[in-house]
């Protein structure tokens, strides 16, 4: 009994609320987008917001020691759930991303983000294990790499551009920022060779290492030949990766999700096909100006404009009912969220309970960032949803109880050791 | 903790860079608040009633009448009786697929025009079961409603605007009408009043959904202002009853201010024709009618050689240039003779004329005397001519006359460089333009210049601009019609030659179209006119002229007559002119015998002689 009072005293209630805020708004929302038609959005994620903080609330009677132990059997039903996709899943824009289940959906990815953290989290919580351990490094990269190419083949590559949200969690856990100079580099890459095409990557490649070896060849005077032996390595790999690149760009993914990656890095514009979305997301944020148009009253969202306006483009029905000022209370508070959870990270006495953490916030924060700065023409479109604000069950679900497990486990972290 | 200052950190710069990206849509002017409008309203016009149109006592002539168009819309069309639709509509089960088709072909999403022109019980029916046929809908119009059976060539008619007339006045939408003739174009942009205008928010349908703003920025559509003719519908309708069975036309004129009383061209059409269901189809049978061309402004736009009664212009010229005097005289006998060549007058003189003679008995030798006498004045005829011209032309010939109607006619008062280039430079004297010592030859005037001109003798030397609005809903008409205009000739000159006017009808030509306890003055005037027939000309009845106005001492009315191929000018014109005079001042027939006589003459199988003769004339 004692103990439960504990906990409950424990609980970080302002976290809570945050999100319980985030979250009405999110609703408020909705039903401002779906206030002129017929449809029950607002009411359905009132529902399953419900439902969610049930589920997750029964998780503070569970120990912590079980949750931590089990962390492998979930890890390894988030990877069967994405596998079983394969043979149960319903083809929906060209995705094999959703279970069906009488009415009602389920995306799996969206939980599989909870349970490979708490992969995660137990690996690297593991005795003597350190990630300037290379073998320690490969071990993750596996654990996180198995459910991304799985997310790859259904494709989602949004989704999969969702889990750098994991890097903020290596840096913390002791990853080598030359690491993540080499994960610029792949992103770099990527980019130039999707814009450029791989001829031409690899032509630039070759005339930058040629101008370093020139460099090398002059101005170094000891262990010359290492330093011209790593640049070509350098060489060899970039063209190599440009080469996959292209290769995965050109037939592993479909028309459509290229002709997005290309709209976000401006190879091409386009005002009527996926540029629409875009173009209808920028009116409609730009005339809320200031103020906004008030409560219900914006016209771009009284006549439907923006498509799927209640999910991924959820944040233009605020920007342009409360305008400039409302945009920034809203990511004050949001950003307040994320901060928070953050601390309550740093404060926890376990790697585990750290890992989740910075994983949940980090989570949060990509979702946020990356959805904010696509709606407004600076990231490619790619259908990420603002979690706890956007429409959508299976994101919901899984994030309030990744939230209300992080919350449980700050509740007790004084019984850790 | 240095981490995590790092990740924070991080996270705060990328926040930052969002809100200056939404500063940069939401703060400055960007081109996404103009297409956020675009995006989002849709913009409907109401059309506005267009103004009445009243007589000059206040007698309706013309008002607006409803009707119904029914739209469709094909992407709200579901299943639906077509039976039913056919019945009610009056249309068959092919006219319904043909113009659902016709409408998919012009677009699915915004409405087109299904039928239209239903008057009210047509559409009752069909209002009360809209709801069994979605996708159609009913939009109300207004028509023209026409009061009167008189003065269409005045009132003018409507029409559905065209694809130019949308690329020039931003006004005009598909469906809408706009005056095409007569006062209804003249003051289109009065009639037509001020559209009302209604916002919606638009669905990404095209639809319009709910008011925007809650109506805040509608408009309720203004009417469009009341016009009030200078016309008395009434003499209108007397000339016209006077008009039937001859070609021609009359205007009527108040001097003393320019208003037009009637104008007649006959023959005339009822103005409710082009009105309507039925107008195009009537509109085209009046066109196609070559014999009367009912359609042809006779009073407006035909030009005719003004023959005698331009007489008393050449009276007054050459008093003015004192090339004749009060005592002047002329002997003639039986005509007058120049070069090898002969013109014959039926004066009746044989002796000295003067002109208080001339006038009255139309005396072509005086006035050929007289117009050589002008022109010779001047050293070379060029000069004379000129001369000559520039007095005429002050009598409002030679020009347009800027009044309120859309169409007119300059007429011609050949000057020295219409001569140079009709003879060569310098190839031609003046006997060579003896006609226009009698108003033939190359001078062609309009019957309301002919009345205009009349006005200016009324008047003793001024005119107003002739014009047939009186009044604009309690507004002044334009004001150049209030201002006179001046000749600067002389009252006395005037005087003079109204004295001989007055005897045109007390011992001259039209003794016999005297009205009793009235004084008028007048002069008729007829225009000789041939046909060719197998390469021979063959003479036909003289068109008939007659100008008069009345009371001689402070005239109130105006009256010129044009009948053409009613012969001489005191045989047809001026009983007409009379019977007008007569019927505006006094409001009774005292001459029925005139009447009669007017009444029961037909020269409808005169015009289909020349028709089959094809003669343009």
């Amino acid at each position: 009994m004692e103990q439960k009072i504990r906990n409950i005293t424990a609980f970080d209630w302002l976290t809570f609320i945050l999100f319980l805020s985030v979250s009405a708004i999110g609703i408020g929302m909705i039903y401002s987008v779906d206030f002129h038609s017929s449809t029950q959005f607002a009411f359905k994620q009132s529902a399953w917001l419900i439902i969610s903080i049930l589920i997750g609330f029964s998780l503070f009677f569970i120990p912590t020691r079980i949750i931590k132990n089990w962390s492998s059997l979930f890890y390894l039903i988030g990877i069967l759930l994405l596998a079983g996709l394969f043979v149960f899943g319903e083809k929906i824009s060209g995705s094999l991303s959703w279970y069906r289940i009488g009415g009602m959906s389920f995306q799996p990815s969206e939980l599989v983000k909870l349970t490979t953290t708490l992969g995660l989290a137990k690996l690297l919580s593991e005795y003597n294990f350190s990630l300037k351990n290379l073998k320690d490094i490969i071990k993750t990269v596996f654990l996180i790499g198995t459910p991304l190419l799985l997310i790859l083949l259904q494709p989602d590559v949004g989704t999969v551009i969702t889990f750098i949200a994991l890097l903020p969690v290596l840096y913390r856990e002791g990853l080598k920022t030359s690491l993540l100079l080499v994960l610029f580099w792949i992103i770099a890459t990527f980019i130039i060779t999707i814009y450029v095409g791989f001829k031409n990557t690899a032509l630039a490649y070759l005339s930058f290492t040629f101008i370093i070896i020139l460099y090398i060849f002059f101005k170094i005077r000891k262990q010359k030949w290492i330093f011209i032996f790593l640049t070509l390595i350098f060489l060899v790999t970039s063209v190599l990766f440009s080469l996959f690149t292209s290769f995965v760009f050109n037939h592993l993914l479909l028309p459509h999700q290229q002709k997005r990656i290309e709209l976000m890095i401006g190879k091409i514009k386009d005002d009527k096909g996926v540029g629409y979305h875009l173009k209808q997301s920028l009116i409609a944020i730009s005339n809320g100006k200031w103020t906004g148009k008030g409560w219900l009253q914006g016209s771009q969202m009284r006549g439907h404009y923006v498509p799927e306006q209640h999910t991924d483009y959820i944040f233009t029905a605020l920007a342009e009912q409360f305008g400039w000022w409302g945009s920034l209370g809203f990511l004050a508070l949001y950003f307040l969220l994320i901060w928070r959870i953050y601390y309550l990270a740093e404060r926890q006495k376990t790697i585990f309970s750290r890992v989740t953490g910075y994983a949940l916030a980090s989570f949060l924060a990509v979702h946020l960032f990356i959805n904010l700065l696509m709606i407004t023409g600076w990231f490619p479109t790619i259908g990420i949803p603002i979690i706890f604000v956007s429409y959508g069950g299976s994101s919901l679900l899984s994030f309030t109880l990744f939230l209300l497990l992080f919350l449980a486990l700050d509740a007790r972290r004084r019984e850790e050791y | 903790m240095k981490k995590f200052w790092v990740v924070t950190g991080f996270w705060f710069l990328v926040l930052m860079l969002v809100l200056i990206r939404l500063a940069m849509l939401q703060w400055f002017p960007n081109p996404y608040h103009k297409l956020a409008e675009i995006n989002a309203i849709i913009k409907e016009k109401i059309p506005a009633k267009r103004g009445n149109i009243y007589d000059r006592n206040g007698i309706l002539l013309v008002s607006n009448q409803p009707t119904y168009t029914v739209y469709v819309t094909p992407s709200l069309i579901k299943p639906f009786d077509t039976l039913l639709l056919a019945e009610i509509l009056h249309l068959n089960k092919k006219d319904i697929e043909d113009k659902i088709n016709k409408a998919k072909r012009y677009s699915f999403q915004k409405p087109s025009v299904f039928t239209g022109n239903l008057l009210k019980e047509d559409i009752i029916r069909f209002k009360e079961i809209l709801y069994k046929f979605p996708g159609f809908g009913i939009k109300i119009h207004h028509i023209r409603k026409y009061h009167t059976k008189h003065a269409a060539h005045i009132l003018g008619y409507l029409r559905s605007v065209r694809t130019y007339d949308l690329e020039k006045d931003e006004y005009y939408e598909p469906g809408d009408v706009k005056g095409m003739a007569g006062i209804e174009r003249y003051y289109e942009k009065i009639l037509r009043g001020k559209k009302g205008v209604r916002y919606y928010y638009r669905d990404k349908f095209n639809r319009k959904t709910t008011p925007y703003l809650h109506g805040k920025w509608d408009t309720l559509p203004e009417k469009g202002k009341d016009l009030h003719l200078t016309i008395d519908i009434k003499l209108q309708s007397f000339i016209d009853s006077l008009m039937s069975g001859k070609h021609g036309a009359v205007v009527v004129i108040n001097p003393k201010n320019g208003e037009v009383l009637a104008m007649v061209s006959a023959p005339e059409y009822d103005p409710g024709m082009l009105s309507g269901k039925d107008g195009r189809k009537h509109f085209s049978r009046l066109l196609k009618d070559s014999i009367h061309k009912p359609l042809y402004n006779r009073a407006l736009l035909g030009t005719y050689p003004p023959g005698s009664p331009f007489k008393i212009i050449n009276a007054m010229v050459g008093l003015e240039m004192k090339s004749i005097k009060p005592y002047t005289s002329y002997v003639c006998q039986h005509g007058f003779k120049y070069g090898n060549r002969f013109m014959r007058c039926h004066c009746g003189a044989n002796g000295s004329v003067y002109l208080d003679y001339a006038i009255p008995y139309s005396c072509n030798t005086f006035f050929a005397n007289a117009y050589m006498d002008m022109i010779n004045r001047e050293e070379n005829p060029r000069e004379g001519i000129q001369k000559w011209a520039d007095m005429v032309k002050k009598f409002g010939l030679g020009d347009y006359l800027h009044y309120d109607l859309p169409i007119g006619k300059k007429g011609l008062v050949p000057d020295s460089s219409f001569y140079n280039k009709y003879f060569g430079n310098n190839r031609w004297k003046t006997s060579y333009t003896i006609s226009n010592g009698i108003g033939q030859g190359q001078i062609l005037v309009t019957p309301i210049q002919l009345a205009n001109m009349t006005a200016v003798f009324a008047n003793r030397g001024t005119y107003y601009t002739p014009h047939f609005v009186k009044e604009i809903e309690n507004n002044q008409i334009e004001k150049r019609f209030l201002e006179p205009k001046k000749t600067g000739f002389k009252i006395e000159n005037f005087e003079r030659v109204i004295k001989g006017m007055a005897k045109v009808y007390t011992s001259g030509t039209a003794r016999y179209s005297q009205i009793r306890n009235l004084t008028m003055a007048g002069k008729t005037g007829t225009a000789e006119n041939f046909i060719r027939l197998d390469g021979k000309k063959i003479q036909l009845p003289d068109h008939s002229i007659f100008i008069a106005f009345a009371p001689v001492e402070n005239p109130e009315i105006v009256v010129s007559v044009f009948i053409e191929n009613g012969g001489y000018g005191a045989s047809l014109a001026a009983p007409i002119a009379s019977l007008i005079i007569d019927k505006y001042l006094n409001d009774t027939i005292s001459r029925p015998d005139l009447y009669n006589k007017v009444i029961n003459t037909d020269l409808y199988p005169i015009y289909e002689m020349k028709k089959q003769h094809g003669t343009k004339n």
